[in-house]
Order: C-alpha cells, then structure tokens, then sequence
C-alpha cells in the first residue's frame, strides 16, 4: 500500500524515470494501443440495435492504486442490456492490476468488484481515512461504495454507509465540501426509467407518470431510442460524511439537488474562485450546467448563468456529458472544458478571475468537434512542455444514424480529438498525425489520463461502448522534463482531495488541482503532473493543501514523482 | 340583353367573349336578331339594321351596339363616338362606359379608360377584367382603398383567384398581413393546387412571420416542383424563421445548388450556418453575398456573427459597425457588437449595444443572454437574474416554436436530441 512506503521526505525521489532527450519533440509516434498485450481484454457489453436510452451512456473507468504499491490500477465499468438485465453475469466490470512495465492481471474476482449492476461510471477516495483507496461505482438501480479492505478485496458497503442512491445515478466525486476533515460525496443523476415500462423504441408512450408528452423518438426522422428530453429528470445527489462510514443525504439542505431535475452526467468538483472552498460543476445533458458556488456554510449558491458556464455563447443548451477542468493558459486558474453532442460545440469556458468567457472558438477547440458526440475529455501535457492539451473521445447514441445521410454529423463510430496547445490561448487539433489509434472509428465514452508505468509521459485509458477498452501508452520521444507530485494528506483526506499544486520552472508557472470525479463519469490519476519542457529543475513547487496550509520546496529536481506529505 | 353582344366588340379589346356581369336587361328594341349577324360576322348588314333602327329614334343600346361593331370593323374613332353618344343618351349605362373604357385601353389612353371605369364603378359593378384593371389602375395611382374595393368586388362576385392574389399582395403592401392571408385562404379554397397560390401564401405567411403555415405551403411546392431554387430558398428562410438553423441548411444548400450565385441564398445558407455554429463554413458564402450586394446590412450582420464567433473581433468589429450604419434592422449587428465589446471587457458599452439589439429584436434569447452575463459583469446580480429570467421565456417560445416546425416537417437532430 502506497503508505507502506514511508514517507520519505518533502521532496523525495521515488521515480526511476529515464533522462529527457530534446525538446520540443520531434517523434510521430504518440500512442499505442497496448491493451491486448499488457493483459487488459475488456470489451464493454452493449445492445447492438441501442433501443433504450440507458444502453448508450454507460462507459465509466477509473485510475486508482488500490493495493498501495505506487502504480496505477485500472476499473472499467460495463453494463447489461434491457434484454440481459436480469442475468447478474451478463456484465461484468473489471479490475486489473499494475504489474508494472505495462502489464496488468485481471483481480476482478478476487477484489469482488465485477458485479455491481447496472454500472455507469466510478470516482474514487479514501473514503475512510485508513489510507487505502475506495471505490464508488454508480449505476442504474443503485450505487456501491466498494470499501479497500486493503487485501485486494472490496466489500459494498453502500447501503451501510447511505450512499446507494437508486435511480439511475451517473457521475460522482468526492470533496471535502465543507472542511470539516471528511470526504463529502456528490452523485449526479439522469432520467427516470422503468424497466418494465419503457418508451417504446422510436415511438416513445409509456403511460409513465411525470413522462410528459413530447418525447420525441426521432433523429432526423430514423426511428432511435426515446429521451432523454421528454423523460422526466432524476434530482442529484449530495451525501455528507459524517463520519464513521455514515453520510447524510443533504442535496436539497446544500441547494444542489437539481430541483428542475435535469439530466445529470459528468461531475466536476474544483475551487473556480480559489477561496479555499470546493465550487461544484455538472454537466446536464439538453439543459443548463450547474455551477454551485460554495457559500462556506455549508451550502452553496447556483451561478452557472451570471457566470457565463450555464449555455452555449448563443444562449444554447447543450447535451452535455463530460467536464475537464484545467489550468492550460497557466493563469494559476481552473478554466473548464465541457463536451456535448453532435453539431453543439465542446465549450471552453476561460476563468478569467470573477467570470468566465467562452472562448471556445478562439481556441479553436470548438469547430474540430462539431460533428461529433463527445464524451470523456481531460485536460494533460501530453508531451511535457508546460502546456495542458486536450483530449475528447467520441462516439454517436444512435447506431442507426448510419442509415442515414448526416450532413455535417458523423456517423455511429468515432475518431478522437487531440488538441495541442500553442501557448497562445489556442489549440491545433492533430489526432491525424498520430495516426490510426486517434482516427479508428470508434465509439468512445469514458476517458481518464494517468501515469501508467510512471515514466513520466500521461497514458490514456479508454473505455468505448462498442468495443474492448483502450490503454493508448504514451511513446513520444524527445518530449521535455517532468515532474509528478503525489499528495500524502493528513485525518481523513489522505488523497488530498481539493489541494493546488504550483510548479514554477523557468517561465512556466503551472497549476493542477487535486480533484475527485472527471470526464465522464471517470476517475483519473490523482498525482499531478507538470510538463517542465526544457527545465531539468523545478524552481519552486507549492501545495496549497485542502485544510489550508502551505508547504514550499525549492529548487526540486525534475524527472520524477515527489511525493508530499501534509504536516 | 346587351351583354349578350358586348363580347364581339371585346374580341378587338382582349376582353372576355361572354358577358361577365348579371344585369337586368336593358329596355329598348329588341336587337337579338342583330346580335347574332355579329356573331356570325356579318357586320355590314348589322350596322345597317342598328343605322336604320337608330334613325327611328333607336336608344342608347342600339347605339352602344352600333360602336362595338364598328369596333369589330376598326373603325375606332367612330366606335368611340357611338359610345359617347350612347352614354350621353343614357349616363347610366354601363355597358357604353365599359365598352369606351375597354376602346381607350387598347389605345393605351389609360387615364381616359380609368376616367370612364371609375364613373362605371360608381354605376355598377365591373366586369371581371376591367374591375381587376381598374384596381390595377387605382393602385398605380395611389389609390389602395379603392383598388381593394374593386378587387373585392371581383373576388366576390367571380370567386376570382387572380382577384384575390391581388387582392393579398396589395393587402401585403399595406403591411395588412391578416388580410392577406385570408384572402389566400379564400384562394386556396378555389384552387388548393395552384403553384401561385400557393406561392404566394409561402410568400404572404413568411412577411408576416408565421413560418409554420408557410412551411406547409411550401412543404406541397418543394414536393410539385423539386427543381425550383425558389422554393428551396423560401424552405430554408421559413426554418430560419422558425429558429431551426439546423433544418435550414440542407434546403438552402439545395437552392444554392440549383440556382448558384444567388445573393439571397447565400445570405440565408450564411445565416444558417452560422446558427449552427459552423462559423467557419458560413464565411464563404457571406463573403460572397456580400460581393453581390456589398451594403446589404443583414450580411454584414451575418458575416459579423460568424466572425465574432471565429474569434475574429476586429472583423466583426468592423461589419457590425458598417451594418449599423446602414438602413437595414440593427439587431443582429447591435447583438454582434455587443458580445465584441463584452469581449474587450468594455462593459457599458456592450451592455447598450446589446440593450439595442433587444429592443430591435424582442424576441432574441441570446440578447438576453448576453445582458445576463454583462450585468453579472457590472455587479447588477439583480439586473442580471431578470435578463436570464427574460433569456429562459424566449428560449422556451423559440423551442416551442421549433418544436412545432419538427413536428411539422420531421426534422430532428442534434441540438433538439431527442
């Protein structure tokens, strides 16, 4: 377990990196997919045909170190169809350990995580305290908190804890909300769906009480699955740690429960006003984001709309699914990244301090991914050189949109987007220098960045719909210096949920936030990472951690994990 | 009765050949058996009967009949002083004042012809083409009360779908759009096929801003006549109209195919492209409307709106401000310029602009947006949450409405996901 390690000092080195060759890079080769000979064969279960709504959006994953050795484990979620609901073995969820070197074994069974319904998507935490990561797995029916008995198995201890849910629940993060020393956990649901009541493919009557009328079952009229418009919306959920394993619901007390009841997917928690306090962000599908300020007494204020974070630059409500949260201009501010669906763009909302402005078209993050339904989405330096990219999987709801013309519209299966960052407050969309890994046709839906063999350059797991899951490994050369900071916090946040990390290195001065729940419904890597470009030394890193205390180094040498511990 | 024979002397006029308006017979001879010499062409021994029976003391009748077949001779100068004889013997004969009016007419003498068919009018009603030819004349002259009172006159009495076409585009005219429509609804009855009609009840509905009845006008005109660019750039205009930019694309591109270089189209496919956010593809064609009509202020908006949207502030700077100096609506460039100056962080004068593009166009969400945000800006939360409040109740209108049009035509997609 990663505390078995002892701390080792402020600044200590724990990583074996290799030595930076040249920078800028000047390698073709990015990523490669090595899922299939690192020991990862999970192919997502999905209904072929897609008739009802909850067989499109599941796709979750999570980066975690369950078992304390330092690397980076794997979760992916998977899901039956409506016609295999009943059968428990018909998805199967999975666990695979880092073996280290790229390999990874399938631990599913022994951890007892294989099987938790209806899976959507997973965040994780140490939620105990006891210093060993735990699981939240979200889903159609109900959640489990799968607590890290910290011998390689899991035990569901949701309904014990509070914490299952019911409904159909979809993304999730843990943040100490109110500093109170625990870890609060926020659950965001979509639509009500009855299985034994539901809309009728292309046609849409259920009889259902609060369906409404008006749900349409048509895409430019092809018959495909019904909602969600139409379909009334689940309220979300805010479940307060109050302690010993116990949370309270307290969605409505707090003012985030989603009174409008619109369809909750992705989940950012991060401070936007950096007051110290953990700001929340969902991203709703068809309606208005959320971003509720922290009021700092326990409840919080919504200001999506006087923000500027709510709608599209138009007034617009977009499809939204999946929210990145990054510093990529180094302002030392979280700017947010939001997919959407097909012919809406992916808003880049810029934190300019006391609002944010849609730049999405500037940067030129917008018009590359029109045509596609985006998902999963992070912001990482990909190539090391102090600069956040940004990187959108994608894949259509409707497998039958092939049957027809789509215009501007891409079709069912997806290529990806990659975006560099210039430096300039743009961004080059090159998926296509990279090749077929970034261009295959696929149907994206969770995406989380992570360190997989801690050499320094950010891999990228996928895990797609329609297809086996993907481990693109991270093989740019001549990339610049790095640096990963693992945070070790004190009391029961031993993740250092919440905490900012600052890196200074020459000119670059870089921020990363320590942040539970991303993408879509996906957990990523919690160490933070900083591309130093040509800087074999860090000048100065500083965490800021949750509690509010500060601890400085100087001088740090760069090409490897620090590791930190709150004091 | 006299109108049976009017019609010979309309031969030469272009008239109809039978007679149009129902009236009691006129008293006199009876002059059947002469009529039907006209009839059968034998205009010298009819002129010879009518001569004799008018040195007998014949009445105007005799005389008005006497002047069309004199007519049918080309004899004009005689014929039009037979007619004024005759309506000098009878000043209420309208038949003489029609025929002299139908006489002045082809001569071109329309101010004499509109003299004698506004005396008519005040005698009777008119027959089919000289009422229309009268409202023709009235309306040339500045007189839409009595143009309309003529064509309704027309309409009335003839159930005349050319009378009521006229009737909608003199009402358009005089921005009486509800009048307009339902004279079309009246002609619809009357001919439910007809591409005119039709046509111009795409045309009346879309002036008046009811995309959806215009939309199923044109939904029967696309399908009757798919090769006709118009009708394709009337589709797309009626879904910009109803705010689904999505829909719009395609018949517009459509038009554009088929009549290339139209400056109307372009505008209208740059409009819709740029409602789709597609700011990049919608360049192209604005930039070339406005090659073809460089001051047309709605593409400078346009062209604006998609620049803006580029991130090309000093562009759409630029436009804007050139399509406010123009004479066209402000709206859109006030909207456009209003999200550049929020971009400069020039927050008052955003804040006017965008002001200027609400109250040009009430009915636009994204103003109210975009006051939300620059009142959130200036520190006026309350301010702010009315301008969202006004933003939400549009866009509920505009989705309502755009709901109604997919209902209508089918058209589903990304940004109304099911």
């Amino acid at each position: 377990m990663r505390r078995a390690l002892g701390f080792l000092g402020a600044a200590l080195a724990v990583s074996a990196a290799s030595g930076v060759a040249q920078f800028p890079p000047g390698g073709a080769t990015l990523f490669r997919d090595v899922a299939s000979e690192a020991g990862i064969a999970f192919r997502h279960h999905a209904a072929a045909d897609k008739k009802y709504i909850m067989e499109s959006m599941s796709g979750g994953l999570a980066l975690l170190d369950f078992d304390g050795d330092g690397r980076l484990d794997v979760y992916l979620t998977d899901a039956p169809s409506v016609e295999t609901a009943r059968d428990l073995g018909a998805a199967r969820c999975a666990l695979y350990r880092n073996l280290g070197g790229v390999r990874f074994e399938d631990v599913t069974d022994r951890a007892g995580v294989g099987h938790p319904g209806w899976a959507m998507g997973a965040c994780t935490a140490d939620v105990d305290g006891d210093g060993w990561e735990d699981l939240y797995v979200t889903g159609f029916g109900r959640n489990r908190l799968f607590r890290n008995g910290g011998d390689g198995s899991f035990t569901d201890v949701g309904d014990r804890a509070g914490v299952a849910g019911g409904g159909w629940s979809t993304g999730c993060g843990f943040a100490d909300y109110d500093r109170d020393g625990r870890l609060d956990l926020f659950v965001s649901r979509y639509v009500t769906v009855d299985l034994e009541r539901l809309p009728e493919f292309g046609k849409g009557s259920t009889g259902m009480k609060g369906e409404g009328r008006g749900a349409t079952c048509l895409y430019r009229g092809i018959a495909v699955q019904c909602g969600p418009r139409g379909l009334p919306g689940e309220p979300d959920l805010l479940f307060h740690n109050e302690g010993g394993l116990r949370f309270a619901e307290v969605g409505e007390k707090a003012g985030v429960h989603d009174a409008a009841g619109y369809y909750g997917l992705g989940v950012a928690w991060f401070d936007w006003n950096d007051d110290g306090w953990p700001d929340l962000y969902v991203a709703n599908d068809t309606h208005p984001n959320y971003l509720y300020e922290n009021q700092r007494d326990g409840t919080f204020k919504e200001v999506g709309f006087p923000l500027g974070v709510a709608v599209s630059e138009d007034g617009g409500e977009q499809g939204s699914m999946g929210v990145a949260v990054g510093d990529y201009d180094n302002t030392g501010r979280p700017s947010l990244f939001v997919t959407n669906f097909a012919e809406e763009y992916a808003a880049l909302y810029h934190n300019d301090g006391g609002h944010f402005t849609d730049v999405s078209f500037r940067s030129r993050t917008a018009a590359p991914g029109l045509p596609f339904v985006k998902w999963g989405t992070s912001f990482f330096d990909y190539d090391n050189d102090g600069l956040l990219d940004l990187m959108v999987v994608d894949g259509h709801v409707y497998p039958q949109v092939d049957q027809v013309p789509m215009g501007a519209s891409a079709g069912y299966r997806q290529r990806k987007l990659l975006y560099h960052n210039r430096g300039d407050g743009r961004f080059d969309e090159v998926a296509a220098q990279f090749g077929p890994v970034l261009t295959e046709q696929r149907v994206g839906r969770g995406l989380a960045v992570g360190d997989l063999d801690d050499d320094g350059r950010l891999d990228v797991v996928i895990n797609d719909l329609d297809g086996s899951a993907q481990v693109l490994h991270n093989e740019l050369t001549g990339g610049g210096h790095w640096l990963t900071v693992r945070l070790e916090g004190r009391g029961g946040n031993t993740d250092a949920i919440g905490a900012v990390v600052r890196v200074k290195a020459g000119p670059l001065a870089m921020t990363r936030f320590v942040r539970s729940g991303s993408s879509y419904l996906s957990q990523e890597d919690m160490r933070q990472h900083f591309g130093l470009g040509p800087a074999a030394r860090a000048d100065r890193v500083e965490v800021r951690w949750p509690g509010g205390g500060v601890t400085r180094l100087e001088d740090v040498e760069a090409d490897r994990i620090l590791v930190v511990e709150e004091r | 009765m006299s109108l049976r024979w009017a019609g010979l002397g309309l031969l030469l006029l272009g008239a109809p050949l039978v007679a149009q308006t129902a009236r009691p017979p006129s008293p006199g001879p009876d002059l059947g058996p002469i009529t039907a010499l006209v009839e059968k062409g034998d205009l010298t021994t009819a002129e010879e009967r009518l001569r004799r029976i008018l040195a007998q003391g014949g009445g105007a009748v005799a005389r008005d009949l006497l002047g069309v077949v004199l007519v049918r001779q080309n004899r004009l100068e005689e014929a039009e002083k037979e007619f004024r004889q005759a309506i000098a013997a009878d000043p209420a004969s309208l038949d003489a004042r029609q025929h002299l009016a139908r006489l002045c007419l082809s001569q071109k003498r329309d101010a004499d012809a509109a003299a004698e068919l506004r005396r008519a009018a005040r005698q009777g009603p008119l027959d089919r083409d000289l009422g229309l030819e009268l409202a023709r004349i009235e309306r040339a002259d500045g007189h839409p009360v009595a143009a309309e009172q003529q064509l309704r006159s027309v309409a009335d009495r003839f159930r005349s779908v050319r009378a009521l076409l006229e009737l909608a585009r003199l009402q358009s005219a005089q921005k009486q759009s509800a009048s307009a429509l339902e004279s079309l609804r009246r002609a619809r009855a009357i001919a439910p096929s007809s591409e005119e009609v039709l046509r111009a009840s795409a045309e009346a509905s879309l002036a008046a801003g009811a995309a959806l009845p215009a939309l199923r006008h044109l939904e029967a005109l696309v399908r009757m006549y798919p090769t006709v660019a118009r009708y394709r750039y009337l589709e797309g205009t009626a879904l910009l109209l109803a705010g689904d930019a999505a829909a719009a694309v395609s018949p517009l591109k459509e038009a554009e195919r088929l009549e290339p270089g139209q400056a109307l189209t372009l505008k209208a496919l740059g409009r819709a492209l740029a409602g789709r956010q597609l700011y990049a593809e919608a360049k192209e064609p604005l930039l070339r409307a406005l090659s073809l009509a460089p001051d047309d202020t709605e593409t400078l908006s346009a062209l604006a709106e998609a620049e803006e949207g580029l991130g090309e502030l000093a562009g759409a700077e630029a436009h804007a401000l050139r399509a406010l100096a123009g004479a066209g609506p402000p709206a859109a460039a006030s909207l456009v310029l209003g999200m550049v100056r929020m971009k400069q962080e020039r927050y008052a004068e955003a804040r006017d602009a965008l002001l200027a593009a609400s109250a040009a166009d009430p009915a636009s969400a994204k103003a109210h947006y975009q006051l939300g945000l620059v009142y959130a800006r200036m520190n006026d939360p309350l301010r702010a949450q009315e301008h969202v409040a006004q933003y939400r109740l549009r866009k509920e209108e505009a989705e309502r409405r755009v709901a109604e049009v997919r209902a209508l035509t089918g058209f589903s997609e990304g940004g109304m996901r099911p």
